[in-house]
């Protein structure tokens, strides 16, 4: 039988297509403009199907889409309240975890908690305040928080909230709950060397250095940030004064990652403290010369180029001290030490206007910092202060 | 001399610019030593790259990231050698796939420089390379982020691919023009891939650290899918340029099959997808759309479209009984290349778009692959096809509704975007098999 030009099939694409684009978007998304602008593109679109003109179809389809876009953008659709309500919440949750990303935890932390008002009371959102409340130093609230969650959700026993919580009850000082957290995290093997690393820390700082290093040496035999495990155990071996088993550490830590700077610092000074105040220089020289090309820690290229002033100082290589000390302020302004250490310099070399100079801009930085006021004072108490050099 | 390089030839380059291996097999082969070279930088090296510290960063850097600097370098490479030396870029490509082990120099040699290894930094800094080559003749220290084993390997790629420009390039003086390029080509090559990140760093400010447009935050929440991206846009093209190089033929058969109108669809449904949710949450996300990388993920989002869309039509040439069968091995591989880089593309802008436009792939799968081939019947295919550009509206939307989406996308929007789709879908089933008589007859009897 010889087919008719439009099929049944056809008319029915047509009237669909032309009734769904015409009608549907307006309808329900309840922007009066669109009853002038989809009408005609259902027709184009009708007419596309019935003359089987593929590419105007498309460019119906096209053009439909973009006049939703278009008056979108001119016109907000109606939503009802509950809508509303869900995606108010989701939208200050995106917020907060983008300025989460910035570091800006203030503002994450309202976002989380308007995220919160609007309906999104998700543990998760709990978690990320609780993140917050960490990073702002407010480790109380922060514990509050994953304590709650450990107790009524099912959250507490992903490893990332069971070991954020023993971590905040460290750092809120509840020492005894975060100790049993850590060791409780170690029986479910919740990243064992963390766990390990921060149970050393806590051993230390309460002044039990036989566990803290039995703590450390496990952490670094697991491979966690074996460099900073070594710097450790050298700084307890050094507490106990064993220095030659500290210095045996801090190489080690060298080795592990040469450019961990820290290390260079507490090498350095274990040396000089020994004696050894050539070796003391190279090392310094070595953290100094690694931080030229890692200018990432500014604190602590300071702190090597002031310590090395004071090697300088030590051998009276004076021209070479002054540099130091002077790199070391440019470095990190805020780093008060190095201005100390530079008026001393000038002060025992009776250079008393520059031992001024430095300390009076010590106090710019700082005006509430007593040491430069205190040598300050006793300079202006002195006749030779203040005299031209 | 001349029966040395004649030997060299015969033994480790004719065999293997011969080989009947296809070209994915290279291409993993490289891959391959990728992941050796990131495995061992992060043994060897100084912790802080190859295995990070949080797992999800490792698989991103593992799968996207680095594996995309070192095809981005390659391909500029393959491509620049063609030019040089004229010669077959088939034969090219397998070679330097092939010799692309010299990557794992670094991180082998490196540890015997310096216990410990270095902290390596993927070479952008034009000032690395300078250091590079001073420090070669004694007369600098390395930048930061080099290491002795990264100058061995480059020193290493300039001999190889000199000596390989002198024996493919046709005449002496070509012969000597493409030797005398040989470091230009690989400086270029190293740059194009290490440096684009910082220059795209550098307009949008903030350079490569710290505060920088990579690390503070935006709607591409990490930094590594944010280096990824920048990579990724620019190899597209790059790739297709190879291609046609490779071979006109087919791609100009996969270009003359492509449907613009239908890929504007698919570009506008994923644009307008994210266009939808920064409209349904503007009162909200007051001052924080700052991050350029928010309007560079709206570009990437249109290419999704483009590249997903292309990927349907592939696949649907590619199980066609109608087409020759020599083509539609072409257009499976092309629907396996297109796969992959709308999953990366997907996956730099974030997991819940890359889990959607999964789903949207699983629609191409339910509709053109047998047995279900559900693009047999108006009705379903329509339906599919339908769905398959609403799923694209909502991979654009998933950058603000994040896991969300499904569940905050608006039910007023689905219905007014989705069911006039369906229509014009039924229609464009109904012309089509208008056109094509056979295909019609196939559809009603089943």
């Amino acid at each position: 039988m010889k087919r008719s030009r439009i099929s049944a099939g056809l008319i029915v694409a047509a009237v669909l297509a032309a009734a769904t684009v015409a009608l549907l978007p307006p309808l329900v998304l309840g922007i009066g403009i669109l009853w002038f602008i989809a009408p005609p593109l259902g027709l184009l679109a009708a007419a596309a199907i019935l003359l089987r003109k593929n590419s105007l179809l498309m460019v119906a389809a096209i053009l439909a889409v973009l006049a939703v876009s278009i008056v979108g953008v001119l016109h907000p659709m109606r939503l009802s309240p509950s809508q509303e309500r869900k995606l108010t919440a989701t939208g200050y949750f995106l917020k907060g975890q983008i300025f989460a990303i910035q570091g800006d935890y203030a503002r994450a932390l309202a976002a989380y908690e308007h995220s919160e008002r609007a309906g999104l009371e998700h543990p998760w959102v709990a978690v990320q305040r609780a993140y917050c409340h960490n990073f702002l130093g407010r480790s109380e609230n922060a514990y509050e928080i994953f304590a709650r969650l450990m107790r009524d959700t099912l959250l507490g026993s992903l490893d990332v909230v069971h070991l954020n919580y023993a971590l905040s009850a460290m750092k809120s000082g509840n020492y005894k709950q975060g100790e049993r957290a850590f060791w409780q995290a170690l029986s479910y093997n919740f990243q064992p060397g963390y766990c390990y690393y921060q149970l050393g820390v806590c051993y230390r700082l309460s002044n039990d250095q036989i566990k803290a290093e039995e703590m450390m040496t496990n952490a670094h035999r697991l491979g966690y940030d074996r460099s900073q495990c070594s710097s450790i155990l050298g700084a307890i071996a050094e507490s106990r004064r064993d220095y030659a088993r500290a210095e045996e550490f801090y190489r080690r830590a060298l080795r592990e990652n040469p450019e961990n700077l820290t290390v260079y610092v507490k090498l350095g000074s274990l040396l000089y403290r020994e004696g050894r105040v050539s070796d003391a220089r190279e090392t310094l020289l070595e953290g100094v010369r690694i931080s030229e090309w890692i200018p990432l820690n500014f604190r602590v290229y300071a702190m090597l180029l002031n310590n090395l002033g004071f090697v300088y100082a030590e051998e009276g290589q004076l021209a070479k001290a002054i540099p130091a000390f002077k790199q070391a302020i440019r470095v990190d302004p805020a780093f008060m030490d190095s201005y100390d250490n530079l008026a001393h310099l000038y002060i025992e070399n009776k250079r008393f206007s520059d031992a001024v100079i430095v300390l009076r801009r010590a106090l710019e930085v700082d005006p509430s910092y007593r040491p430069a006021r205190r040598v300050l004072d006793q300079l202006f108490a002195v006749p030779e202060a203040g005299q031209p050099q | 001399m001349k029966k040395f390089f004649t030997w060299l030839d015969a033994t480790f380059i004719k065999p293997i610019e011969n080989s009947k291996m296809p070209l994915g097999t290279f291409i993993l082969i490289a891959y391959g030593y990728m992941v050796v070279r990131d495995m061992l930088e992060g043994v060897l090296e100084t912790p802080g790259i190859g295995l990070a510290a949080t797992t999800i960063i490792t698989i991103e850097m593992l799968l996207m990231h680095f594996p995309l600097f070192y095809f981005m370098l390659f391909i500029v490479a393959i491509l620049l050698i063609h030019f040089s030396t004229g010669h077959d870029i088939r034969k090219i490509t397998r070679v330097l796939f092939i010799y692309s082990f010299i990557i794992l120099i670094a991180p082998l040699v490196d540890p015997l420089f310096r216990p410990g290894g270095y902290n390596l930094v993927y070479p952008g800094d034009p000032r690395m390379i300078l250091q590079g080559i001073k420090a070669t003749f004694g007369l600098g220290k390395l930048y930061y982020g080099s290491s002795p084993g990264m100058l061995m390997e480059g020193w290493l790629g300039v001999i190889l691919v000199a000596i390989y420009s002198g024996l493919r390039a046709p005449t002496t003086r070509r012969k000597v023009i493409s030797i005398l390029l040989v470091p230009l080509i690989l400086i270029v090559a190293t740059l194009t891939a290490g440096g684009l990140q910082m220059v795209v760093g550098a307009i949008f400010g903030g350079g490569f650290m710290g505060r920088s447009i990579y690390a503070t935050g935006g709607l591409i929440s990490s930094a590594t899918r944010k280096y990824s991206l920048v990579l990724l846009l620019p190899l597209i093209p790059l790739i297709w340029l190879g291609l046609w190089r490779y071979s006109r033929e087919k791609v100009r058969l996969l270009l003359r099959s492509l449907k613009p109108f239908l890929l504007v669809l698919s570009a506008l449904a994923a644009g307008a997808g994210f266009l939808f949710g920064w409209l349904n949450l503007r009162d909200v996300l007051v001052g924080v759309l700052r991050n350029p990388f928010d309007y560079i993920a709206l570009f990437a989002l249109l290419v999704l479209g483009v590249l997903a869309g292309s990927a349907s039509l592939f696949f649907g040439n590619a199980y066609d009984p109608a087409i020759d069968a020599s083509d539609r091995r072409t257009f499976r591989r092309a629907t396996g290349g297109l796969f992959i880089l709308s999953l990366l593309l997907a996956w730099c802008l974030g997991y819940t778009a890359l889990f959607i436009v999964i789903a949207f792939f699983v629609c191409g799968l339910v509709l053109h692959i047998p047995p279900l081939r559900l693009s047999r019947f108006a009705v379903s295919s329509s339906f599919f096809h339908a769905l398959g550009m609403f799923i694209l509206v909502a991979a654009g939307y998933s950058l603000f509704g994040m896991e969300r989406t499904l569940s905050v996308f608006p039910w007023q929007l689905g219905l007014a975007v989705f069911l006039p789709l369906w229509a014009v879908f039924l229609g464009r089933e109904f012309i089509l098999r208008r056109a094509r008589p056979g295909f019609e007859e196939e559809g009603e009897e089943r």
